[in-house]
């Protein structure tokens, strides 16, 4: 199991700086980082870009500026955003706000999924199966800024008039300036209250596929040969489903989630987007095509690939953790 | 004009402002006295939609945004104030009485005596020393004669001779070298006694590094403060605090909290109906105003005609668009009534066309030059021109000449419904004039020569976008003016006419606001006979705020919706 | 592709000899699609919206750019107007089927570009194996390291003029064909070892025609689910686009941006909001029906798990 760690953490490096080469090379050439200077009237001569160039290093050759990249993020430098100010200043307090949607809609999901996914395997064309069935088919189907405007009007409006006062926020992820006169838990509980929208957004549209897999999974499980022959032996039902049955159906389940990471942070992208969240989402938007913004582009395709990454590499020891024939080929 | 260039295109305009007469519907007693039924302290929160500046430095480029400009209205104070009528008057918080401006043997001599009691907010006095630091700073911007390349502008301050100060520094005198009509714009005063480094390269240096965002702005002149303890970058947070210092009226509430909430209509209603923010200035459109009018009366809305005008630039080095005949021919299919009753018509049935360039329609100055060619599409006119100009219609309707079909690419902005829609009904009423108009939303249409397709790049054929009209006339200059070589200024239009050329130097030295009506007005109308340009609509601008607040006042020029927030108020 | 649907159709190839027999398996494959109420129902239900969108402005009173100034925001079923007009009197139903045609146009072309680009690579490195393998799933194991749609928005980002329904269809296409190819290649490496390839091996055909003839008829069953999820995905790919300010640009509408403008317009023109957006919702709905249909109709052994 060392061995293989090893080696498949190896891979992973491999993965990500050939990863960071392809960022490097999609965004390096079209991403203008003096597209800023070329709007002012009178426009700067010349010599005023020649000079920036050089101050940016924008005039080396490719694979210089892409070492030079690639040493800064190395050790924790992602460069200047087009203000001057450290990029590195900014992305981890953006991730930060960004991972408290992704991370509880992914558990959300998750949990959400392996239940229905197993209550529906067993419960084959029953009619809690079907009606399971058509809600995740709706989910996958839905434009997520489609289902939050949903939320938004049939959800926390109604809500929040039904209770006679806001309790559901629909905008940004705290209340404007609180954090500048509030601290402890009324931070946390306006906090919560501007989480629960987005979550149930990103969460439920995960979901859907999610259950889809793990109810295929599982009914693959339950067909199997030695389900059929530890009940045979005469082990209690429940037992066998839960012990055996739902450990091997969590196999593929786990890699499925690994992998749906990139679909999810493009999911928050736009779930962001939608209820006005500055996190990961606004910052590549408006900070860094809108204003195109180099550094802070690459920082993010490059922050989002070392997760994308990570996840693989988690997902590829779970399932030797849970299947050690893994290990051997 | 320059110095709104950014935001003269991009920007949402700014509102004209009728008083928010603190209405007696509430519980609370009807107060006998203007200033009653309010509370002393709280906080709003004022959603703006426009980006989070880079930098709060005004004078250069990062810092020349319109969250800069809102936000520090009240902050840096200048000798004038803008009022929501279009009026130009002196701010008496800075000044006592009118500053007095005289010409003599071509020279041009203002005078400001400063109030006594003025001071920066760590209570060093606000003097001449301030007024000649903030001309010394910004009156070149060529490094060889100890100006600073980085200044986003020097118009007016590079005419002046000499700023002295007298009595005690508290006289200034300026002289100008030649007359400048828009004088009244200058000295938005910089704390001599905290940035001057007396040294040009030193203070060049604290101009390119200006005033970054997170650090705040490091002192006040007006009643508000922008300190770095109120600002969150991430969070796109500004807090306005008042300035304990301030010798003027106070603000009534403690905190005035800029927050940056992004320009998704949807968005921006439920953070106001949630009463997550407290007041929002977005760009008008019909959902959005429909949806906030449904509110009423918990939020208090206005539309209103702000100084922002959309119109059609002509690219005259276009084959085609080079013919008079054809952009005539074009102005005459247009039906420009239809277009506003289908854009901007529909929230506000006061929205009318424009027929000028120079003012807009709510000001005083504002003349139809048209001549009244326009106000009806005229489609018969409009063949008339076109065979008269060798063009003959084909067999797919559209006219042409040597194969050359009147097809034409008409660009705008992304993202903006209303231009948009313009287009879309341009499309439909040219159509049966047999001219062919595609639509191209280009996001790079401001952007600079390297994009071809942009304005400054020159390969488009129409294109649709807004300039900011302001009362100060001097900026029109560069939109006008004939094209030097490769330097258009702003004149995206390419065309050029000497006999307008020629008005410009008096229209500057104008100091006379009848003089200016005048000669604006005799320059809007040459415009017309070459329809290089055609203005269709004022744009309109829309303020709303829960109606727990009162004394919030729209302000129609670029000052802002924040120009008098010292008299906001909670009611009681 | 965005969406994780496409990705869950990697693995189980079926058990099957020679090619000749395949052709009846098609067939029976097409008897149990039939049986499949569920599918036929969806089949029906997108076959009848494409019927309407393409066949329905021949015969509507209104053109999709029309105005009618009389009619401006008029609600549905008002002043001749089934599904009501825009701001600018603009017939809904009349964009909505322009617009469903111009979403279709774009599924078409992605299935095509990314489904040749996909069922290449992936059947190059199936059959080939060794370092064809190694090289091509290498590529596409890096490039899925980075979230697709932020892909395409950087790329539609920067090509401002390129996004006619053709350029976004290719943007697509273009960072949409990795799970295709890592499909037809896991089908292709299990295939390749069968008597049958060998035998032809044996006979002397050319790899060319073992690959054209033997392994892609035998995939085709997954090729064909792919396709038909990967169209659902690209229609909604294209909606995300068109809300984030990134879809096609220029006098053209679509489904998914009218959907996007839809969405502004919720609680003060309901009609807007709800008629583009159940189209989207149907047709995509359908679709994703359809191609589970086909997956259980060619895959016997799925059928109990789906």
């Amino acid at each position: 199991m060392l061995l293989y760690t090893v080696r498949r953490i190896f891979a992973s490096i491999l993965v990500l700086l050939a990863s960071s080469v392809l960022v490097f090379v999609l965004v390096a050439q079209t991403v203008d980082p003096l597209a800023q200077f070329r709007t002012r009237q009178p426009p700067p001569p010349e010599e005023f870009f020649e000079q920036q160039r050089q101050a940016l290093g924008l005039d080396k050759p490719i694979l210089v500026r892409y070492w030079d990249w690639l040493t800064g993020i190395v050790q924790g430098d992602f460069g200047n955003n087009i203000a001057g100010n450290p990029v590195s200043d900014t992305i981890w307090v953006r991730l930060g706000v960004t991972a408290r949607m992704v991370v509880l809609a992914m558990i959300i999901a998750v949990v959400l999924a392996v239940v229905v996914g197993v209550v529906t395997a067993v419960r084959k064309n029953k009619p809690s199966d079907y009606i399971a069935t058509i809600i995740s088919y709706i989910l996958i189907a839905l434009p997520v800024f489609w289902f939050a405007v949903l939320l938004k009007v049939f959800v926390a409006i109604k809500v929040n008039e039904w209770v006679g006062q806001t309790i559901l926020y629909t905008a940004s992820e705290e209340s404007p300036g609180i954090s500048v006169y509030e601290s402890g838990w009324p931070l946390l509980k306006d906090r919560l209250q501007h989480l629960v929208l987005p979550t149930i957004a990103l969460a439920l549209i995960s979901y859907a596929a999610w259950s889809r897999f793990q109810r295929a999974s599982m009914l693959d499980v339950m067909s199997s040969e030695y389900m059929r022959f530890a009940r045979a032996k005469g082990l209690p039902y429940r037992k066998v489903l839960l012990k055996h049955g739902l450990r091997n159906a969590l196999i593929p389940t786990t890699t499925v989630v690994a992998l749906g990471l990139g679909a999810i942070f493009g999911g928050a992208v736009i779930t962001e987007q939608v209820f006005n969240w500055n996190g990961m989402g606004s910052y590549l938007i408006q900070q860094g095509l809108g204003q195109s913004d180099l550094n802070v582009v690459l920082a993010w395709l490059i922050v989002s690939s070392f997760f994308i990454v990570l996840f693989n590499l988690i997902a590829d020891l779970l399932y030797a953790v849970l299947d050690p024939r893994i290990r051997l080929s | 004009m320059k110095l709104w260039r950014k935001s003269a295109l991009i920007a949402p305009a700014v509102i004209i402002a009728m008083t928010a007469a603190a209405c007696g519907g509430d519980a609370s007693e009807p107060g006998t006295g203007g200033g009653e039924g309010t509370q002393q302290g709280g906080q709003i929160v004022y959603g703006f939609e426009t980006a989070m500046p880079e930098n709060l430095f005004p004078s250069i480029a990062a810092g020349n945004s319109v969250a800069t400009a809102y936000a520090e209205i009240r902050v840096l104070l200048s000798p004038f104030r803008t009022y929501p009528d279009f009026t130009i008057r002196p701010d008496t918080d800075l000044v006592v009485g009118e500053p007095t401006t005289e010409t003599t043997n071509g020279k041009q001599v203002v005078t400001y005596k400063v109030n006594p009691a003025a001071v920066w907010s760590d209570g060093d006095p606000i003097d001449a020393k301030d007024f000649e630091f903030t001309w010394r700073l910004q009156k070149s911007s060529d490094p060889k004669t100890g100006g600073c390349p980085d200044l986003i502008s020097t118009t007016g301050y590079d005419q002046i001779e000499s700023v002295e100060g007298s009595d005690n520094d508290k006289t200034v005198t300026v002289t100008y070298a030649q007359p400048f009509s828009d004088w009244k714009s200058l000295f938005n005063l910089y704390p001599q006694h905290i940035m001057d480094k007396t040294d040009p390269k030193a203070n060049c240096a604290a101009v390119v590094k200006g005033w970054p965002t997170a650090e705040g702005i490091p002192v006040a002149s007006g009643p508000f403060l922008l300190d770095k303890a109120g600002i969150d970058v991430n969070k796109e947070i500004l807090t306005l605090t008042r300035n304990e210092k301030f010798w003027g009226e106070k603000p009534k509430l403690d905190r005035i909290i800029l927050q940056g909430i992004g320009n998704d209509p949807a968005t921006t209603v439920s953070a106001l109906r949630n009463n997550e923010v407290q007041l929002i200035y977005p760009q008008p459109q019909l959902d959005l105003v429909k949806n906030i009018k449904a509110l009423e009366p918990t939020i208090t809305s206005k539309t209103n005609f702000g100084l922002t005008f959309e119109h059609l630039d002509f690219n005259t080095k276009d084959e085609q668009l080079a013919l008079k005949p054809v952009r005539q021919a074009i102005t005459y299919a247009l039906d420009r009534a239809d277009i506003v009753a289908k854009t901007v018509g529909q929230f506000d049935n006061r929205a009318q066309v424009l027929n000028n360039r120079y003012f807009v329609n709510n000001q005083p100055e504002y003349e139809d030059t048209s001549g009244g060619l326009y106000n009806k599409p005229d489609v018969a006119k409009s063949d008339e021109l076109l065979t008269g100009a060798g063009y003959a219609k084909g067999a797919d309707g559209i006219y042409a000449k040597d194969g050359k079909r009147l097809s034409f690419e008409l660009m705008t902005t992304q993202a903006n419904p209303l231009r948009s829609n313009t287009i879309d009904v341009i499309v439909q009423q040219l159509k049966p004039a047999g001219i062919e108009i595609k639509k191209f939303l280009n996001p790079d249409i401001f952007a600079g020569k390297e994009k071809p397709r942009s304005l400054e790049g020159g390969q488009f054929q129409i294109a649709l976008f807004a300039w900011v009209s302001a009362p100060y006339v001097s900026g029109n200059q560069s939109i006008y003016q004939s094209p030097k070589g490769d330097n258009l200024g702003q004149n995206y239009s390419r065309f050029g006419n000497p006999e307008v050329d020629k008005l410009f130097p008096q229209i500057n030295a104008a100091t006379d606001q009848e003089q200016v009506k005048a000669l604006g007005n005799q320059v809007d109308k040459l415009l017309w006979e070459d329809l290089a340009t055609i203005p269709l609509y004022q744009k309109p601008t829309f303020i709303a705020y829960n109606s727990n607040y009162t004394g919030i006042e729209e302000n129609a020029t670029n000052a802002g919706p924040l120009w008098d927030a010292t008299k906001w108020a909670r009611k009681a | 592709m965005a969406t994780t649907t496409a990705g869950q159709v990697t693995t189980a190839p079926v058990e099957r000899e020679f090619t000749v027999k395949s052709r009846s398996q098609t067939q029976q494959a097409l008897r149990r699609f039939l049986h499949n109420k569920l599918a036929v129902g969806a089949l029906i239900l997108y076959v009848a919206i494409l019927l309407v969108a393409f066949v329905g402005p021949l015969v509507y009173g209104f053109t999709y750019e029309e105005q009618d100034s009389a009619a401006l925001s008029a609600g549905p079923g008002t002043l001749g107007h089934p599904f009501g007009t825009d701001e600018i009197g603009q017939d809904l139903l009349a964009r909505m089927m322009r617009g469903i045609q111009r979403s279709t146009y774009i599924s078409v072309l992605f299935v095509l570009i990314a489904g040749t680009l996909g069922i290449t690579v992936g059947a190059l490195a199936g059959y080939f194996g060794k370092w064809v393998d190694n090289v091509l799933m290498r590529f596409v194991d890096v490039v899925l390291t980075i979230p697709i749609l932020i892909a395409i928005i950087v790329i539609a980002a920067n090509f401002p003029g390129a996004r006619s329904a053709l350029g976004i269809a290719l943007f697509i296409a273009l960072l949409g064909w990795m799970d295709l190819s890592r499909i037809v290649r896991s089908t292709f490496l299990s295939l390749r070892e069968r008597e049958y390839v060998e035998a032809a091996h044996a006979l002397g055909a050319s790899n060319r025609r073992i690959i054209l003839k033997h392994l892609i008829p035998n995939s085709l069953g997954q090729i064909i689910v792919w396709c038909t999820l990967g169209a659902a995905a690209a229609v909604i790919t294209e909606a995300a686009l068109s809300y984030l300010g990134y879809g096609v640009s220029g006098s053209d509408t679509s489904l998914g941006s009218l959907v996007s403008i839809g969405a502004q317009a919720a609680e003060t023109r309901p009609w807007l909001f709800y008629f583009p957006g159940m189209a989207l919702l149907l047709i995509v709905l359908s679709i994703n029906l359809i191609g589970d249909g086909i997956r259980d109709a060619f895959d016997p052994s799925a059928n109990r798990t789906r």
